[in-house]
């Protein structure tokens, strides 16, 4: 038996092995299939071929590739290039499973232009471990509040510029009581709300960090991401992130009555279906709303744009006194990566080249509706007839914004013992604010309710600097080198 | 006389080989697939625990008992924790008292034959044999506010009593979302449940039942003094089976409340680790310390309740 | 069992209460899948109008749109029915493996002395009662360094433990038949694999019918084992969750129905078909040791 199973196990690894096959003139890309689909991965696949007669490339397109990637480097595969999200790549490279790219980064795809030169400088410092490149940044994401233009021209409803803008056309909204259906005769009728939004409350980072960063300036990053202490929590120096959270909890929290109910509890897909058909002006979301719900948009009823961040009233300002634009990089963390064991390694980095050429960036964000790629569109010209006005205004907020990012390799992020985004574990805390005054005695009665009930935001981060203090020390002595 | 001993004697000793060889033939594969993955599975589990991943090498290195250290300190100092442990406590209880006594009265009636008593079992045993995605997407579809009925009903019959109703948040608020995560599995957990149960009941020997019923008691009567005895074997095995849900609740927080921190339980927490390759070693730590726990609580449990009625048999 | 036809007027009024109540809860249970059957058959565009509304035509239409979605892994593209032969395809051979050596294992340990005998029934009883959790990721690299990972060989071994639940019932089992079935064929002079194959495994056929039945359904909607070992392969469990999320994913809900009705008429036609066989032998006795 012992002897029959030992057999089985030894051929079925010979087939795994043999099924390898190494043709120079083949590279094969898996790419994480999400919002962007895979038009724009089969587009340069195929001229990539163009350029290149006689090299064929295949690809894959896979939702669950991210899960599936520590399996392939560890094991090696057919793969030559992944582009994805959540890849530990950190800890994938340091055990030698991932291909450094300092020297292709040093080669130039133009005269005069290097690999390196191209790549988005505010993500450039995102792709290096320990002094080396493994990766190259995939996306320059954008986040914020997503508007139905034609509800607001219907309605005679401007962007708002500030904060206090925001504020009071929420209230507008709410108070015009608009039918979503105009036909419906219930005295309960669905009215227009301001916001929906859905239990997975991260989409609302995308506004409140540009109203941080707006506060702190985008240079308070670079020294937060370095992790370096336990100071960086605190509330004293870093005013911004408790003022955004303040902020949100005015305009959201404290107006229960803005939101479609029970946004709180709402399965993220019902709160964009309910965006689309007309339930609320405004929802909280990122760059591939448009492309992954793009079979159920009814020009009708809607015109999907990104709304610049408002400005808060203490925001910095430049020179001229004008207040900074400042936009937070959605998905720092996707990486382009390839891998150790790779069958073709060569080619994969003729194909990183190619993919930093300007006619292969200004592909990427023609057939993703809008995504830029994490590289400098200076020079890149954009043909705007296949651009919709989705894709414009969020091309428009990534040209005009200071963009930053969250992302650390300190290695007390990496190991998880402390959060930057929202510390100290990185649990959002707007569902609690919300389900703090969503109650019966503070919508009845809102001054007497506030007089002994509200709840003091900035005591979060306090208390919250008070534990990581306490604890740094142990933490940094729980990772191992 | 002597030559047919010895004769006797080899073909004794030859059929004890044979009965040997036939033992380890059944047992080969059974016993070597254990060993594999039971065996060496929790001996590398249990090695794991005493490494830690280290950035400057590479890989795992020895770390002595720091893993187990964290984990007390985890237990005593980090909310989170403590929270993950307790939702996955709960499953217990939930379990063992309210399906399973719930599944033993449904069973008792169903038995009795209430009406349409063959079709209730039918639609009852459903849920275990659907997928889980399917019944959980059905089951939160139905509390969303735009698309499900519950909070259209919920308004319209509170509605009565109090004009300015609000409608609780299913599974935006804590700790409504891990209630509702503990109805859901009693929505779908009473059927199998009842299934194992009336299964039991109808073995027990008609003159028994018979007996109870000449007697002129009730239903009460019956099930707590005639019935429950009887079955108390499947009931111990049913109650100890459910202890174990602690263990492996996994996949009715992940699909009910994807994002969420707070409905975590121990077997969830595990799961992600492994799927985001990160903290591997100190959770197999935290499930292997909470596993050496929850043995001898189970034991003493199977033991106890064992003691309660003795067996009978027919 | 007899019909309890005489019964007094306060228990059939209490009969009747629970009968209301086992109503109501099989309402709850029937509701949610009449809603989505009669939402499958609109277009997605008419579900979001109105979620209650009636179809206006009945169309097959999403039924036969479910086909043209498919699940593509490293090993090719996978649509519903793909995955439907996959589950049907696994659940059968899980089973029969899982419960042909059950029996097997349990048949000499329960009848057959030998040293070891008693550690090696304990050690079940362990395992059964006792999960041990956090052993994901060693099992997880013991896969792959057999090489076992992502095929369906490796699953099949995964699923075939022996010292389950089924371990145990046939345990029982074995160990309260009669010795004088196997003497009289020993005495014929039977070998001990001729008496297991043509004596006991045929008496033992309805207990592990029930037995292999129980497991199976558990295989036909395991998800978490499939989703982590055999990614390129998607049973039906596994690939449901991609194929609704993606059709939520472009608001196609009513496709999305289809889908789960799909998904589910196989194993319910099955379930009411076999549903005497399934209830009557379905034992969970006796964990005594």
């Amino acid at each position: 038996m012992k002897k029959i199973l030992l057999t089985l196990i030894a051929i079925s690894s010979l087939i795994l092995a043999s099924c390898t096959t190494t043709d120079p003139n083949s590279l094969k890309i898996s790419v994480y299939l999400g919002g962007y689909g895979q038009v724009w991965i089969n587009t340069l696949a195929r001229a990539f071929e163009a350029e290149n007669p006689g090299i064929t490339v295949t690809v894959e397109a896979n939702p669950d590739l991210a899960s599936d990637i520590p399996n392939r480097l560890q094991n090696g595969s057919p793969d030559d290039l992944f582009f994805s999200h959540g890849i530990n790549w950190e800890f994938l490279a340091v055990q030698g499973h991932i291909e450094p790219l300092d020297d292709v980064l040093q080669e130039e795809i133009a005269p005069g232009v290097k690999l390196i030169d191209k790549i988005d400088q505010s993500l450039l410092e995102t792709a290096s471990f320990n002094g080396t490149y493994y990766k190259l940044p995939w996306t320059n994401g954008v986040g914020g509040l997503v508007y139905n233009a034609k509800m607001f021209r219907d309605n005679g409803w401007e962007v708002p510029e500030t904060y206090e803008d925001l504020v009071a056309l929420a209230d507008t909204i709410n108070e015009a009581k608009i039918k979503v259906d105009p036909t419906d005769m219930k005295p309960n009728a669905a009215t227009i709300k301001p916001f929906v939004w859905s239990q997975e409350t991260y989409y609302w980072d995308y506004l409140v960090f540009d109203w941080w960063a707006q506060l702190n300036g985008t240079e308070f990053f670079n020294d937060y991401k370095k992790a370096e202490s336990s100071e960086i929590f605190n509330p004293t120096t870093n005013q911004g992130h408790y003022k955004a959270l303040e902020a949100w909890t005015d305009l959201v929290a404290k107006n229960p009555l803005h939101s479609v109910e029970d946004s709180v509890g709402k399965q993220y897909m019902a709160a964009q279906m309910d965006f689309l058909n007309g339930y609320a002006a405004m929802i909280p979301n990122a760059q591939w709303l448009e492309m992954e719900m793009i079979s159920n948009i009814n020009p009708d009823i809607m015109e999907m744009r990104m709304m610049p961040a408002p400005f808060m009233a203490d925001a910095k300002t430049d020179d001229e006194g004008n207040p900074i634009r400042v936009n937070y990089t959605v998905g720092a963390g996707d990486s382009i990566i390839i891998p150790k064991k790779a069958p073709n390694k060569a080619l994969a980095k003729e194909f990183l080249k190619f993919l930093a050429l300007d006619s292969s960036i200004a592909t990427f964000t023609e057939k993703t509706n809008g995504v830029l790629l994490a590289m400098n569109y200076d020079t890149i010209d954009l043909d705007e007839s296949n651009l919709s006005e989705f894709s414009k205004s969020i091309i428009e907020i990534n040209q005009n914004s200071q963009k930053f990012n969250l992302y650390s390799n300190s290695l007390m992020i990496l190991e998880g013992k402390v959060g930057l985004e929202w510390p100290p574990q990185n649990l959002q805390y707007y569902a609690t604010l919300f389900n703090h005054y969503n109650n019966r005695d503070y919508l009845t009665n809102p001054e007497a309710w506030l007089v002994n009930n509200e709840y003091n935001v900035r005591n979060i981060f306090v208390e919250s600097y008070n534990h990581i203090k306490d604890n740094w020390s142990k933490w940094q002595s729980e990772i191992a080198g | 006389m002597e030559k047919s001993i010895e004769v006797k004697k080899k073909r004794i000793l030859k059929k004890k080989t044979k009965q040997r060889i036939f033992i380890i033939l059944m047992l080969a594969y059974p016993v070597l697939q254990f060993l594999l993955f039971f065996g060496y599975v929790n001996f590398d589990t249990i090695t794991l625990t005493f490494q830690k991943f280290s950035w400057t090498e590479g890989r795992y290195v020895y770390s002595g008992f720091d893993n187990y250290i964290m984990f007390f300190d985890r237990i005593f100092n980090d909310p989170w924790t403590r929270r993950t442990i307790i939702n996955s406590l709960l499953y217990m209880p939930i379990n063992s008292l309210v399906i399973l006594p719930l599944s033993m009265a449904f069973s008792y009636f169903l038995f009795k034959k209430v009406p349409f008593s063959g079709f209730f079992r039918v639609v009852y045993f459903l849920p275990s044999i659907l997928p889980i995605v399917v019944m959980t997407m059905a089951f939160s579809f139905t509390f969303d506010s735009n698309l499900g009925p519950v909070n259209d009903i919920y308004k319209w019959f509170f509605g009565m009593f109090d004009s300015n109703v609000i409608v609780p948040s299913w599974f935006g608020s804590y700790p409504t979302k891990q209630m509702m995560i503990f109805v859901y599995g009693i929505w779908v957990g009473l059927g199998f449940n009842i299934i194992l149960m009336t299964a039991a009941i109808t073995r027990i020997p008609e003159e028994l039942m018979e007996y109870g019923q000449l007697e002129g008691i009730g239903f009460f009567r019956e099930f707590t003094t005639v019935v429950i005895p009887l079955i108390w074997p499947t009931v111990v095995t049913t109650f100890i089976l459910g202890m174990t849900s602690v263990f492996t609740a996994l996949l009715q927080p992940l699909f009910l409340t994807p994002t969420s921190g707070d409905t975590n339980t121990i077997a969830l927490a595990i799961y992600n680790s492994v799927l985001q390759n990160q903290n591997i070693a100190y959770m197999a730590t935290f499930g292997i310390i909470l596993s050496i726990f929850g043995l001898p609580i189970i034991l003493l449990t199977r033991n106890t309740l064992n003691k309660f009625f003795t067996e009978v048999e027919y | 069992m007899k019909a309890h036809r005489f019964y007094s007027t306060p228990a059939k009024v209490a009969l009747w209460v629970i009968f209301g109540i086992f109503s109501v809860y099989a309402f709850t249970l029937l509701f949610p899948f009449a809603w989505m059957f009669v939402n499958s058959f609109k277009s997605n565009q008419e579900f979001f109008t109105n979620i209650w509304a009636l179809p206006e035509s009945f169309s097959f239409r999403n039924y036969s749109n479910v086909i043209s979605y498919n699940m593509n892994t490293a090993s090719g593209s996978f649509n519903i029915v793909h995955m439907f032969l996959l589950s049907v395809g696994i659940t059968l051979a899980a089973t029969f493996i899982n419960t042909m050596l059950s029996a097997m294992a349990a048949y000499v340990i329960a009848r057959y002395k030998f040293k070891g005998r008693n550690l090696l029934y304990s050690i079940a009883l362990f395992t059964l009662i006792m999960p041990i959790v956090g052993t994901l990721p060693a099992q997880f690299r013991l896969m792959q360094n057999l090489g076992l990972y992502n095929t369906i060989f490796g699953l099949l071994i995964l699923y075939s433990g022996s010292f389950g639940f089924t371990f145990f019932i046939m345990h029982g089992y074995f160990k309260n038949i009669s010795p004088t079935y196997a003497e009289a064929a020993f005495v014929d002079g039977a070998s001990d694999f001729q008496v297991f194959m043509k004596i006991m495994l045929p008496m033992a056929k309805p207990i592990m019918i029930s037995l292999a039945i129980i497991y199976g359904i558990g295989i036909w909607n395991d998800y978490i084992t499939p989703s982590i070992y055999l990614k390129n392969y998607p049973t039906l469990a596994v690939g449901i969750r991609y194929l609704t999320q993606t059709m939520v994913s472009t608001g196609a809900y009513a496709e999305m129905f289809a889908t789960m009705i799909i998904s589910i008429v196989p194993i319910l036609a099955i379930f009411i078909a076999f549903r005497n066989t399934i209830m009557e032998n379905m034992v969970a006795g006796g964990l005594k040791g």
